[in-house]
């Protein structure tokens, strides 16, 4: 707590210092020129003197004006990639980095910008529409692999089931970054790579649902899903493609700690020069960039730098020895900073409501916990109460300085999945008075000392969040107090995420000992419906393995889910998720409270900046330029 | 001597392996691990681990044996096991990193970091003992004085400084408000500039340097300057003070030869003592400043669970703490006639 | 014989954070070339403290010399600078201190130690300046002098020790030695031993020295005169013979009182005197000594006696010292 406030007055004593200086601040341009003239002397006292009594070397001048400056772009992150062998990691700064360093495109050159799919080296994504994805009943013999309720299984007699198959045809003209062009083969390598057990690989649902993966001709892949996998995502079986003729040789368990996990060979704008351990990767511009005609990258260089502390990343986008500060090394505390520091003209920040939502998971069957708890919200009314009673637009304004939205469902409004007639939805806006009548009417009343309580039984509940995560902190205070005011006590818990999320034999938390539990999912394409579904619920049998943490069953709702998830087309899909979020809104097993932010920051310079929030924040890395 | 020495270094190996085995089954023991991450990836079917995909990813990081079989594996390979490639530590195998560098091997990994390291550290012991000392011997002489206040206040500064704090104000006014006023700025962080005619060169690098090293060596040039005042004053109450006063020395050479000399004593340890954190880095320093130093690399690790990495950083420090002790124990014996091993 | 050494009128005091402490209140004396001077009292009653002064040792804070004048050779060395101070320390006076097993540092080789005056003092080199100091520890009889040379101190037992200092403490042989109570710490056969040392080198050297110590017994057998001191004055003063048979200060008397005799070791108790020493920093209007006086008069209480002559060459300070010396001759009848 102290170490929190001595952050908020650092930044604040920033705030001022930037304002101050405001009037004395030197256009961006000259940023530079500054720097080199630091750079140029020894002892600071001593370039000092130099400044102000001499005229600047005269080496310098001609050195500036002749050749241009290569145009060099720094993107600043706080952590660095573990590897950029694609296979195997799950940090988002990888998937930044690979964007410019390897790939086209956020997976196997496929975009997901606006909660959706955008092809880059295909010529088009497959539909069911356009015939070049088709969906055939198959004759299934017992024994053959299939996918039943969403599990890979051995079909116990003969069925006919439906079977997917999508054709993908690539752009020409794609080349790797050593000029060797970019087969289809490359594809079914990438595919094929992943199936060894010791690829590294995090996750094989794609892969255990895929009866075959081939190349038809030298730019075209088909591939078919295992019967009985009604995929919706089947337009994005285009696998990752890795160049064969550099990878051939080498085992699959072996790519990571070969160059290739390094300094690999892409397709994507740039290509890797230089890795320094712990401190930057330096890319240049890829020659063979198969949009090179197009001009394209428009930067010479990219350095990602890997800068932990925000407080540094912030000092160094003003110093101008940053251009971007990532939305990793950036959060909503800095908010105010950021907006002084866009008035003096030091920076631009950035604010996109993101794909991560916080929400509170009530605890329906607390009772059938190992370590049973009382029973608190298997009542409606009560959970309906609480989302009345929550005043959610004092958290967004207090913790989000406003930037961000309420949410009512599991996707944010402008996800395709939201209906668009919301009327439908029951809709939670604060409302104590309407939480109070709620709660009499099941039965919690208010005792002497301002709880309610309900045969004996006080309204008393615990709320556990991850330790040291400063916006949820807030989010619990505010909590409280709401509760307080319609009569539910609140105790505040903040175990380690290991321990919170800690699943397995011996799950605490993830075994149903809680009543109240905030964290944050993060929103897809897909939108969030399969973790409040029946068979997601945990149980001992499966070592606590499920998502659903609510304990929620609701049949109404699975009926939507599965219609949903067994559907191929969007219009229709768009009907089952209005009926799940209208059984979601009214039994509200968990209540959504915001979006969070995402904050981003460039130097004035940086030109065609877009962040999204469903994308990397570089996802247009080729079309980004800076000023000179 | 040299037989004390055998038995300290036979002490040592004991010591150290104990202690790796316990670090082993610490880390392993604590919650989250390597696969922590993976664990807690979407809520989507693409995205989430199944108990599959977990039990062969343990298998490949060969975290499915079981504990003491792993650590006997970590410090002896099991290339004499049944289809292990592992050499093990005791013969040099460091193993490769799981999730800081996937793939790269430890020892390469851990030198792209030590010369940093040891650049930032080592320049920040310098600092402090080429400050520490004669403000401590000053202060001592000076006792009461305005001066010695001044450097009091100094040292309680120094102690009671928050290190992010100091660093941020240093970045804050060297770095920022210095280039606002059109002053030579220091840079606010890194080790180098990533372009520019200098990048790379030894001024560039000394200017990257500057503000970390004082940040770093603020609280131990405080501390020790206390260390040596009270211990110089604590001298200069000594009788044979006053003998070498007796005999008509000038009173320079009572402070440098009499005093001085007896007062590093203890001073010596204090410092000796530091001399592993030449290894370990400075965490919150080297975050601070975006130093690429250990101290990064090691929490980096540690919340990722890459015991690989981990291990060694912890085998290295141990060995170190304890070889430091031993250096310690052995200065003595030229700094002080009065102690001899046998 | 002339005068080596006149102290007139010394007044040395501590300012610490309870007061000012009194330790030297006008203490006036004098040794003469070759003399042995006997310094006797109690721990605490300023006969180091006063010793120091003249040497200027004092530590300057706390301490501070208010007034007085110690004049050497017709310098007074309260008023000297620095330089000439140190010129006379350990070159024309030297100090033997009490306790050997700090006063050596131990650091530093005996060698270092001692040739360290002589290249200061006499302006030898390194070569010259080892061959004296290896004479020097022959002279005070340290056996195999020149194999141990480059030992350390701690490689010495405490006699050894003290008879290095005593080297290096005559080793420019200087007019005066002031030993702060040699032998205290020793062992009693030890401390005879450096007793014989001191004589045999006082007859060999011919200097003067101011042997300061609390034992009436060591001094008796060492000093042509003795000074007693008490709660920083000078009480008696009288050559050794008179003061031992004619003591006249009460204080004095309780000392002889409190010495184990040989010769009469179960004929009488030991005496110690009662009471405490006076409070130095709140120091009593009159006589120091009348709280535990046994022949105080309501004078004593309000005036502080002077020394005034109490006999030949034996002065005393105290407003009864008759009445003393009669009841004395009636208690030895």
């Amino acid at each position: 707590m102290r170490k929190a406030m001595l952050v908020l007055i650092a930044l604040g004593v920033l705030a001022i210092v930037v304002a101050c200086a405001a009037p004395t601040a030197s256009p961006p341009q000259v940023v530079k020129e500054v720097q080199t003239v630091i750079v140029a002397g020894t002892p600071v006292e001593k370039v000092v003197e130099k400044v102000i009594t001499a005229t600047p070397p005269p080496t310098q001048p001609p050195a500036a004006t002749k050749a241009p400056q290569p145009k060099t772009l720094v993107v600043c992150m706080s952590q660095e990639p573990d590897t950029l062998y694609f296979n195997g990691s799950n940090m988002m700064v990888t998937t930044l980095t690979l964007e410019a360093g390897y790939r086209d495109g956020q997976l196997g050159g496929i975009d997901q910008r606006d909660y959706d799919y955008q092809p880059i080296i295909l010529q088009k994504l497959p539909s069911i529409k356009d015939g070049d994805a088709k969906i055939t009943k198959v004759k299934v013999k017992a024994g053959d692999t299939i996918e039943k309720d969403g599990a890979v299984v051995k079909a116990d007699k003969d069925m006919e089931l439906d079977q997917i198959s999508a054709t993908f045809k690539m752009k020409a003209g794609l080349k790797w970054s050593d000029g060797t062009v970019m087969k289809a083969s490359d594809s079914v390598f990438g595919y094929k790579t992943g199936l060894d057990k010791d690829s590294g690989i995090t996750t094989r649902y794609t892969r255990d649902r895929t009866a075959s993966y081939v190349a038809t001709d030298a730019s075209t892949t088909v591939w078919t899903g295992i019967p009985g996998f009604v995929y919706a995502l089947y337009n994005t079986m285009f696998f990752e493609p890795l160049p064969e003729h550099v990878l051939k040789d080498i085992a699959p368990k072996d790519i990571k700690a070969s160059a290739f996990g390094r300094k690999p060979v892409g397709y994507g704008p740039f290509r890797v020069t230089n890795w320094v351990s712990g401190d930057r990767i330096e890319m240049e511009k890829n020659p063979n960039y198969w949009r090179a005609s197009e001009g394209l990258p428009k930067l010479d260089r990219v350095i990602y730098r890997f800068i932990p502390d925000t407080n540094q990343l912030t000092a160094q986008l003003i110093a101008g020895q940053c251009d971007i500060g990532t939305q990793d090394a950036l959060n909503t505390d800095a908010i105010p900073f950021l907006d002084q520091a866009e008035k003096n003209g030091l920076l631009k920040p950035y604010y996109i409501p993101g794909s991560t939502w916080e929400h509170i998971d009530f605890n329906t069957q607390p009772t059938k916990a190992p370590k049973p708890r009382v029973d608190l919200f298997s009542d409606v009314k009560v959970r309906q109460a609480i989302a009345f009673g929550t005043n959610r637009k004092e958290m967004n304004d207090k913790i989000l300085f406003g930037k961000s939205v309420i949410m009512d469902a599991t996707v944010p409004a402008t996800h395709w999945a939201y209906p668009k007639d919301d009327s439908q939805l029951a809709k939670y806006p604060y409302d104590p008075k309407k939480a109070e009548a709620l709660l009499d009417e099941a039965g919690w009343v208010k005792g002497a000392d301002g709880v309610r309580a309900k045969g004996g039984v006080k309204l008393s509940a615990t709320i556990s969040t991850t330790a040291g995560n400063k916006p949820r902190e807030a989010i619990m205070q505010i909590f409280q107090a709401n509760m307080k005011a319609i009569g539910v006590e609140i105790k505040l818990d903040f175990p380690p995420s290991t321990v919170l999320f800690g699943r397995g034999k011996d799950s605490d938390y993830m075994s149903g000992n809680f009543d109240l539990m905030l964290y944050a999912w993060v929103a897809g394409t897909e939108p969030t419906l399969l973790v409040y579904t029946c068979d997601q619920v945990p149980t001992a049998a499966l070592t606590w393995s499920g998502q659903n943490n609510t304990y929620w069953c609701n049949a109404d709702f699975d009926k939507a889910y599965s219609g949903f998830n067994g559907n191929l087309v969007r219009e229709d899909r768009v009907k089952f998720t209005a009926d799940a979020y209208k059984v979601f809104t009214k039994e509200l097993p968990a209540l959504p409270l915001y979006q969070r932010v995402n904050v981003y920051a460039t130097n004035p310079r940086v030109l065609n900046f877009k962040p999204n929030p469903s994308a990397s924040e570089t996802w247009n890395i080729e079309e980004l330029d800076v000023k000179q | 001597m040299v037989n004390y020495l055998i038995r300290r270094l036979f002490s040592m190996t004991i010591v150290i392996i104990v202690s790796s085995f316990l670090i082993y089954m610490m880390l392993n023991l604590a919650p989250g691990g390597p696969l922590w991450e993976l664990t807690q990836a979407g809520s989507s079917r693409e995205s989430a681990l199944t108990r599959e995909d977990y039990a062969r990813l343990e298998k490949m990081l060969g975290l499915d044996k079981p504990m003491h079989l792993r650590y006997i594996i970590w410090l002896a390979g099991d290339d004499w096991l049944d289809g292990g490639t592992r050499k093990g530590v005791i013969r040099g195998d460091w193993g490769e990193s799981w999730r800081v560098a996937q793939g790269m091997s430890v020892m390469e990994l851990i030198s792209s970091r030590i010369g940093n390291t040891i650049i930032l550290s080592g320049a920040a012991l310098l600092l402090s003992l080429i400050i520490a000392i004669p403000v401590g011997i000053i202060a001592a002489v000076k006792q009461y004085s305005k001066l010695d206040y001044a450097l009091t206040a100094f040292a309680f500064f120094g102690v009671a400084m928050p290190v992010f704090w100091f660093g941020l104000m240093l970045i804050l006014v060297f770095s920022l408000q210095f280039k606002a006023w059109g002053l030579p700025a220091l840079p606010p962080g890194g080790t180098e500039s990533l372009f520019g005619p200098d990048q790379g060169s030894f001024l560039d690098r000394l200017q990257h340097l500057i503000m970390p090293a004082i940040v770093l060596s603020l609280f131990q040039t405080a501390s020790w300057s206390r260390y040596m005042r009270s211990s110089m004053l604590e001298v200069l109450k000594q009788d044979y003070v006053r003998t070498a006063r007796a005999k008509g020395v000038i009173e320079r050479l009572v402070i440098t030869k009499h005093a001085v000399r007896n007062a590093l004593i203890p001073i010596v340890t204090v410092i000796v003592l530091s001399l592993p954190s030449l290894f370990n880095g400075a965490v919150i320093t080297e975050t601070i400043f975006a130093w690429n130093g250990m101290g990064r690399l090691y929490i980096n690790a540690l919340t990722r669970g890459d015991y690989p990495v981990l291990m060694i950083f912890l085998l290295i420090s141990a060995i170190l703490v304890v070889a430091a002790n031993l250096l310690a124990d052995v200065v003595y014996t030229f700094i002080d006639p009065r102690i001899r091993y046998s | 014989m002339g005068t080596l050494l006149e102290v007139k009128d010394l007044r040395t005091e501590f300012h610490t954070q309870d007061g000012i402490v009194h330790a030297v209140n006008g203490v006036s004396f004098h040794v003469d070339e070759g003399e042995t001077l006997g310094l006797v009292g109690e721990s605490g009653c300023g006969k180091s403290v006063s010793m120091l002064s003249v040497m200027r040792l004092i530590p300057m804070p706390p301490g501070k010399i208010a007034s007085g004048s110690v004049l050497f050779q017709g310098r007074d060395l309260v008023k000297v600078d620095d330089e000439e101070i140190r010129s006379v320390r350990g070159n024309k006076i030297a100090m033997v201190f009490q306790d050997p097993m700090t006063s050596l540092n131990p650091v530093l080789t005996i060698n270092t130690q001692i040739s360290e005056a002589l290249e200061l003092h006499l302006g030898m080199t390194k070569e010259q300046a080892r061959k004296r100091a290896v004479e020097l520890l022959k002279m005070v009889g340290i056996p195999e002098a020149e194999g141990r040379i480059d030992d350390y101190p701690h490689q010495f037992s405490g006699g050894m020790r003290q008879r290095v200092m005593i080297a290096m403490a005559l080793s420019c042989s200087p007019q005066l030695l002031i030993a702060d109570e040699p032998t205290t710490a020793l062992d009693v056969t030890i401390q005879a031993q450096i007793t014989d040392i001191v004589k045999r080198l006082k007859r060999e050297l011919g200097m003067a020295i101011i042997w300061i110590t609390h034992d009436l017994g060591v001094i008796a057998g060492l000093a042509d005169r003795i000074n007693v001191m008490y709660a920083g004055f000078v009480i008696e003063s009288a050559s050794n013979k008179e003061l031992f048979a004619n003591p006249l200060h009460p204080y004095t008397l309780g000392l002889l009182g409190s010495i184990p005799r040989l010769d009469e070791a179960h004929k009488a108790k030991l005496t110690p005197i009662e009471g405490l020493p006076p409070d130095l920093i709140e120091m009593p209007k009159g006589c120091p000594f009348h709280d535990r006086c046994a022949y105080r008069t309501d004078k004593c209480a309000n005036e502080n006696p002077a020394l005034e002559l109490g006999a030949v060459r034996h002065q005393v300070a105290c407003w009864n010292w008759q009445d003393v010396q009669k009841l004395r001759a009636t208690i030895k009848r």
